[in-house]
């Protein structure tokens, strides 16, 4: 079968359609929501850390996270309350510099309300003193 | 299996915000209580009871917060803190058998002996010597004297040896500079926060600066580690 070339919904959207996109598909202000955690000294497996709020409405576009160097068999996810992994699978987070990065179920996700963003800490106990550092970016709906 | 606040959430979500701080709990009743009298931190690195000594002897009717362990073994406390709160009930029975009046308990997780839970508190530093010196601070301390809390790898006073996992927030570890960085954060966004603490030994005492003794003899005076000494100052056995 011959290659099909095809629109994407935005594309069909703005350039087929031309209907009237809206921010969050065109033109919209990128803004960065930074997180940190540092864990405590009495941290324990399945402890949560609530890392930031994401605004209703706003869709997030990307999420991106690094750790220090922790415990091993350390993995940590982050979600919310209607997903534990939404916007990042659980990852090894034992070695220094590994990198978490957007899962699919959040490309893209646009909040109803005000989300408390959540990381889970799995697998054992982090390490007092590592820190994971990271952001999200969104475009909010005006 | 507890819940954290960090940095990023501010002050979303909290029942109380006081002293540059936010959170949940039962503790709302505390804030502002101490109305100004000292405050003593009492933590278990080796030397302690000398520095213990030293800062009673220098201030007027301190409240003294004991941290961890130490709890078990103060005649006198007013306020037990730790982070660990599912220790606290066998150090508690401890402090029962030696017959000592029991102090008000504070833990950052609801667990049962705890009495006052500070749920969420924003930011929540690492260490609970740090963690009862917020406390200290949002219950409207005057002067937080740090004892047996140097920051470095120093063993504590049941340790044969310090402990190799783990410095305190003194070495070039990653975890022990993450400590001592996000202390340090900490009071460069607190200034009148970190104006009022002062530490008898360590690192935390180049940093916050000595309690030393008035010249007058006015006992308690927070001058900083930057001015003259006066004649009667005893360091003991402080670092």
């Amino acid at each position: 079968m011959a290659a099909v070339l095809r629109d994407t919904v935005f594309y069909a959207s703005l350039h087929t359609n031309k209907y009237v996109g809206d921010a969050r598909q065109r033109g919209g202000r990128l803004y960065c929501i930074p997180f940190e955690m540092t864990y405590a000294s009495v941290s324990t497996v399945g402890d949560t850390y609530n890392l930031c709020v994401l605004p209703a409405n706003a869709k997030v576009v990307d999420f991106w996270c690094v750790t220090t160097v922790n415990a091993a068999s350390v993995t940590f996810a982050v979600g919310d309350a209607g997903s534990a992994a939404r916007y990042m699978v659980a990852t090894a987070f034992v070695t220094v510099n590994s990198v978490g990065i957007l899962a699919a179920t959040g490309a893209g996700f646009i909040p109803t309300a005000d989300t408390i963003v959540v990381g889970v800490n799995a697998g054992a106990a982090g390490t007092v003193g590592a820190k994971v550092t990271g952001y999200f970016q969104v475009i909010p709906g005006a | 299996m507890a819940n954290y606040n960090t940095p990023g959430m501010g002050t979303y979500g909290s029942a109380w915000q006081a002293y540059g701080y936010s959170g949940n709990g039962n503790v709302e009743s505390l804030i502002g209580t101490l109305q100004d009298r000292p405050a003593i931190v009492v933590g278990s690195a080796v030397g302690v009871f000398d520095e213990l000594h030293i800062a009673m002897s220098r201030l007027q009717d301190p409240v003294i917060f004991a941290v961890n362990e130490m709890g078990m073994f103060l005649p006198k406390v007013d306020h037990w803190v730790s982070l660990h709160s599912v220790k606290m009930e066998n150090w508690i029975n401890v402090r029962w058998d030696n017959q000592y009046v029991m102090p008000v308990t504070h833990s950052m997780e609801d667990s049962q002996p705890v009495g006052k839970v500070w749920q969420g508190l924003n930011p929540l530093l690492a260490l609970s010597g740090y963690f009862a010196m917020q406390i200290a601070y949002i219950m409207g301390a005057s002067q937080i004297i740090l004892t047996g809390c140097p920051g470095l790898a120093r063993r504590r006073i049941f340790d044969a040896e310090a402990r190799t996992d783990f410095h305190y927030g003194g070495s070039t570890h990653p975890h022990d500079v993450n400590v001592r960085q996000q202390l340090v954060s900490e009071m460069n966004r607190l200034p009148d926060f970190k104006t009022k603490v002062r530490s008898m030994s360590g690192w935390t005492k180049d940093y916050f600066g000595y309690l030393y003794q008035h010249k007058e003899g006015k006992n308690g005076s927070l001058r900083n580690n930057g001015r003259s000494r006066v004649a009667c100052e005893d360091e003991g056995s402080g670092g």
